[in-house]
């Protein structure tokens, strides 16, 4: 798809300077600017299974360790794990590798979800340390105070007064800092596991990768991977509008929102592979293709200079009719196009381009695509408030486009 | 499109057996009891005949072959199912086993029973699968697991009943005719 | 009477509690004790922890006591163009290929996303080695505080956070990773500087090296026939492709006994019984046969002096604990050896405690020490710890609030030109620094 679309090859220039292709662009209404991931920021929508499209909680999720209680994966090779039902009980089976719960430690079960989890046997003993050190802070943080309490320029008469009960405040405090820490036993240093005969065996021990899915298991038998929970995020403008957001539900796939680049801007391709011969004159071809909901003027003036593609053919104006548009159609209107546009097919239009190349290695083709902002399909009302209020006036908006003409 | 009805000489195709008409079958064939070959799957004795057993699926666009240099029949067992594009140049091939989507069994390969073949994955010529073999992986690693393959009934009777009503069928045939 | 109300509530509250206790553990059929510590109490969102290692990067929220999650340090971007962990976590990157620099951002972007988090909500704390280049960490706050605007950033240091899971404050920390191993003491909850030691050569990278000069010497393959033969270039690529080194290394070889070992290594002596299985691995339509003495002799790398000396010019690691006891003061030289903590994913084969204990001895009587007397070890047993032990100390001291916000160079500051604070900083530097980069140059 990613060659097809040509996403590698044809570039546009966002807002924040980096070339991005038109698929991964979106587009601010409210800053009239190319926006992509780099210069907007995400915010979570909600938290699922990516397997079961169950939604949870956050506070849910924290609960499960960001985990989906029902699907699990092989801890061998990380497939999705199946549910087989036998004498009325559970076990799961990987469809890949056929590792099956029945050859571990893990009995069938009764419920065909909350299959047991592995768990740090060290649980108890690190909140006991974690305890401990909170203990530490505390006395650290006292400490602290006290020496931000020497450092205030302090009127003595309030601390042997102790009008506002400032002192007593202050010693009730220190009594709870005095509280000796807990003490918690050092895990004691012992001597090493001897060398053992069982090495010897050709068993194979989890490979780094099974280790890292599962890292508590050791070499104990495996248990199920329950599946990570996935996020689903909307996009914000640096300006806090919203450029994308999906309507609620895991499952949807219908948006609320979305000011994808494609849905403003016109796309541009390569209709042909440009064959390019060094020194000679040679052509592209590129089509211009309008998705947008409206007629669009623009103008197309090809780049020259440093590190480009030297092109000879000039500024191009054109204006472009949208999809659904008749008026071509009943050949109401006319146009006086430019000789450099070879085709025109309803919303687009093919464009030949004259370069020269010299030297060996093509560098990109640069264009300057000069657009005018119709506003009036913009259906959402701009807030009242809003500083740049939708004048009369069309704005301009300048596109730079690379096009890289050989594909390593 | 009577071309493909079963006066091909050599094919043998038993009563209970569901073979689609847009099935291409070449050479000496014989197809057992209760198999279903789907629409495009391409069954070609070659160098020597191919005999399969019953309860097989085969489904659209896998290929079994004999290309035997020597002229042996190609014998497949029982309950075994290829999915789709699935490559068979196997020598035999046992009992219940399934040949995943795209994967391929190189000229001369034997496999015993309740073996599984993933997606894509390959066995060289020559390579013997032991029972209850799984190769899996983007790098065909071999495995032994400790289970047997689920027959695949229901997904026989559930085809036995749907075939039928969206294909035409070939004539099971006694290869005399 | 108004004093009276709210106390003759507190009775009825503190019955309460019993059976909503109760009431949440039949929600979850799970063991809620994971969850009883920090990150449930409280409402303040818990920072994330991020530890970028040369192989694998281990990430999760302060307060659990395993990493969420654990990735290889690569990153292949929208171009599928694949990152390595050298190129994403080189300080030079930045410079040498803007690439480097925009790779390493998506990555740790990625990182806050598969937690299910935001940026913007978390303080981050980094695990960092005490030899992370200034330049490095610089580039690192720069990302999390400027690009991802993460409220603050706190580079900690992994060595003295693999002592906290432990409660010790003495310990021998012998971080075995990937790329290098870095041998620190802390004492007294102090990291001993002066006495750092590194080896690249003691490292998985150079186990793989030598598991590959094994296989070329001793390696099979065998042909669908059953006949053995020595392996061929295409072999060899099928090997490379598919990353089976790293597979025999982890989940095949073994650190044998220093008798075992010198059986085998003396030219003409019986072979130690009983002799290891050999291990059949096939993938790829290949059928390789992994030899008893590779899956022995691989590990020998780590505690073989001679051995490295051919690999390269560092020293094995038992010459290196001794050679490090030599610069502790007197009084700490006997207390280190029987407090040794070894971490890092390259020492998690099994034997391999012993062996070094061994070893230390068998060098100890060389020289008529007494130093390695009492050799014992800082273990968890059976959870592999050694993979994530510095991300999990890091993890229990990123719980502590206060702590944090303390020691944490904030967004605000880091914009008005202040930068993360070198732990160098903190102590009288001049002698340690010299010390420190004699060592490096060395």
């Amino acid at each position: 798809m990613a060659t097809l679309l040509q996403s590698r090859l044809v570039k546009y220039k966002c807002s924040c300077d980096e070339w991005s292709a038109l698929s991964d662009l979106f587009y601010c209404k409210h800053c009239r600017a190319l926006k992509c991931r780099g210069c907007s920021s995400n915010e979570i929508d909600m938290l699922f299974c990516p397997s079961c499209l169950e939604n949870s909680s956050v506070t849910e999720a924290r609960l499960k360790k960001y985990r989906c209680m029902s699907c699990n994966e092989c801890p061998k090779c990380g497939r999705l794990l199946a549910v087989r039902t036998a004498n009325e009980k559970f076990y799961l089976v990987c469809i890949g590798c056929r590792w099956t719960t029945r050859e571990t430690d893990t009995p069938d079960q009764q419920a065909s979800s909350q299959w047991p989890m592995q768990e740090n046997p060290y649980e108890e003993e690190i909140q006991n340390v974690i305890e401990k050190m909170r203990g530490l802070a505390n006395i650290e943080k006292a400490q602290r105070d006290q020496r931000d309490l020497k450092k205030r320029p302090m009127n003595s008469g309030y601390r042997l007064t102790d009008k506002f009960g400032l002192q007593q405040m202050y010693e009730r405090r220190r009594k709870t800092f005095e509280k000796a820490t807990v003490d918690v036993p050092v895990h004691e240093p012992v001597d090493p596991t001897p060398f053992s005969l069982d090495f010897l065996s050709a068993k194979p021990r989890p490979t780094l990768d099974q280790i890292m899915r599962q890292p508590l298991a050791g070499d104990q038998p495996p248990k199920p991977v329950h599946v990570a929970l996935k996020s689903r995020k909307s996009i914000r403008c640096s300006c806090q509008h919203t450029l994308v957001k999906l309507e609620y539900g895991p499952s949807t796939i219908k948006y609320k929102l979305n000011m994808f680049a494609r849905n403003f801007i016109p796309e541009v391709r390569l209709s042909r592979t440009p064959n390019l011969k060094a020194g000679n004159e040679n052509w592209v071809m590129i089509s211009l293709t309008n998705h947008t909901s409206c007629k669009l003027d623009l103008t197309l003036t090809p780049e020259s200079g440093e590190g480009l593609m030297n092109c000879s053919t000039g500024e191009i104006a054109l204006n472009l009719p949208f999809a659904e548009d008749s008026s071509d159609l009943l050949g109401t209107e006319k146009r006086s196009d430019n000789e450099a546009v070879v085709f025109r097919q309803r919303h687009r239009v093919g464009i030949r381009l004259d370069v020269s190349q010299v030297a060996e290695d093509a560098p990109p083709l640069g264009l300057m695509m000069n657009l005018r902002l119709d506003d009036s399909f913009i259906q959402t009302p701009l807030t009242k408030n809003e500083e740049t209020k939708p004048s009369d006036e069309p704005q301009w908006l300048a596109i730079p486009v690379r096009l890289t003409l050989q594909d390593s | 499109m009577t071309a493909s009805a079963p006066a091909a000489e050599g094919i043998t195709i038993a009563p209970t057996a569901i073979v689609c008409r847009d099935a291409i079958l070449e050479g000496n064939v014989t197809i057992g009891d209760n198999c279903i070959i789907h629409p495009l799957a391409i069954i070609r004795a070659k160098s020597g005949p191919i005999l399969i057993g019953a309860n097989n699926i085969v489904e659209e666009r896998a290929i079994i072959e004999n290309r035997n240099t020597d002229g042996k029949p190609m014998v497949i067992g029982d309950g075994n199912t290829f999915e789709v594009q699935s490559q068979c140049r196997a020598l035999c091939i046992g009992r219940n086993n399934v040949m995943g989507v795209r994967s391929e069994l190189e000229d001369g390969c034997v496999v015993l029973d309740d073996c599984t073949l993933g997606v894509g994955c390959r066995v060289v010529a020559g390579q013997t699968l032991d029972v209850r073999s799984v190769v899996f992986g983007s790098d065909s690693v071999h495995r032994i697991a400790a289970d047997g393959v689920l027959a695949n009934t229901t997904q026989l009777e559930l085809l036995r009943v749907l075939l039928p009503s969206y294909h035409y069928l070939q004539k099971s045939s006694t290869g005399a005719k | 009477m108004s004093s009276n109300l709210p106390s003759s509530r507190e009775p009825k509250e503190s019955r309460d509690p019993k059976p909503s206790r109760r009431s949440t553990s039949n929600l979850s059929n799970f063991s809620v004790t994971s969850t009883a510590g920090f990150s449930s109490i409280d409402n303040i969102k818990s920072p994330v922890v991020i530890e970028l290692g040369a192989r694998t990067t281990k990430i999760g929220l302060a307060g659990d006591s395993s990493p969420r999650s654990i990735f290889r340090t690569e990153f292949v971007d929208e171009n599928s163009v694949k990152f390595t962990s050298v190129q994403l976590l080189s300080p030079r990157s930045s410079r040498l290929d803007p690439n480097g620099y925009n790779a390493l951002v998506k990555f740790i972007k990625n990182i806050f996303d598969v937690l299910g988090t935001m940026p913007k909500d978390r303080r981050v704390i980094v695990l960092e080695n005490v030899l992370t280049e200034t330049s490095f960490r610089v580039k690192l706050s720069q990302i999390i505080l400027e690009v991802l605007q993460c409220p603050s950033i706190w580079f900690v240091t992994s060595h003295l956070c693999a002592t906290f899971p432990f409660n010790t404050a003495n310990a021998l920390v012998v971080d075995i990773g990937s790329a290098e191993t870095i041998i620190l003491p802390v004492s007294e909850g102090v990291t001993l500087l002066s006495c750092v030691h590194v080896s690249s050569s003691v490292s998985s990278l150079y186990l793989e090296v030598r598991c590959d000069q094994l296989m070329r010497a001793h390696g099979q393959r065998e042909s669908p026939e059953g006949v053995r033969s020595a392996l061929r270039d295409e072999d060899w690529r099928i090997i490379r492709e598919s990353n089976v080194l790293e597979t025999i290394v982890v989940s095949h070889c073994f650190c044998t006994t220093r008798e075992r070992a010198l059986a085998h290594k003396k030219p003409g002596a019986k072979k130690p019984e009983p002799e290891a299985e050999e291990v059949v691995l096939k993938f790829d339509g290949l059928t390789l046969i992994v030899p008893p003495y590779v899956r022995e002799m691989t590990c020998e790398i780590l505690f073989d002096q001679e051995l490295t000396m051919e690999m390269g010019d560092d020293c094995a690691l038992p010459n290196l604990l001794h050679d490090l006891s030599r610069k502790l003061p007197i009084d700490l030289k006997r207390q280190m050896f029987s407090n040794i903590l070894v971490t890092g994913g390259s020492a998690m084969f099994p034997g391999f405690n012993s062996r070094l204990k061994e070893e230390l001895q068998a060098m100890a009587d060389q020289q008529k020490l007494k130093t390695a007397d009492d050799v014992k070890f800082y273990q968890f047993d059976d959870i592999n710890s050694q993979l994530y032990l510095s991300w999990l100390g890091a993890s229990m001291i990123g719980s502590l609030q206060d702590v944090v916000q303390n020691r944490s160079l904030t967004r605000e500051s880091f914009l008005n030109g202040g930068r993360p604070q070198d732990w160098l900083d903190n102590f009288s530097t001049r002698p340690y620094q010299a010390e420190l980069f004699g060592e490096k140059s060395r």
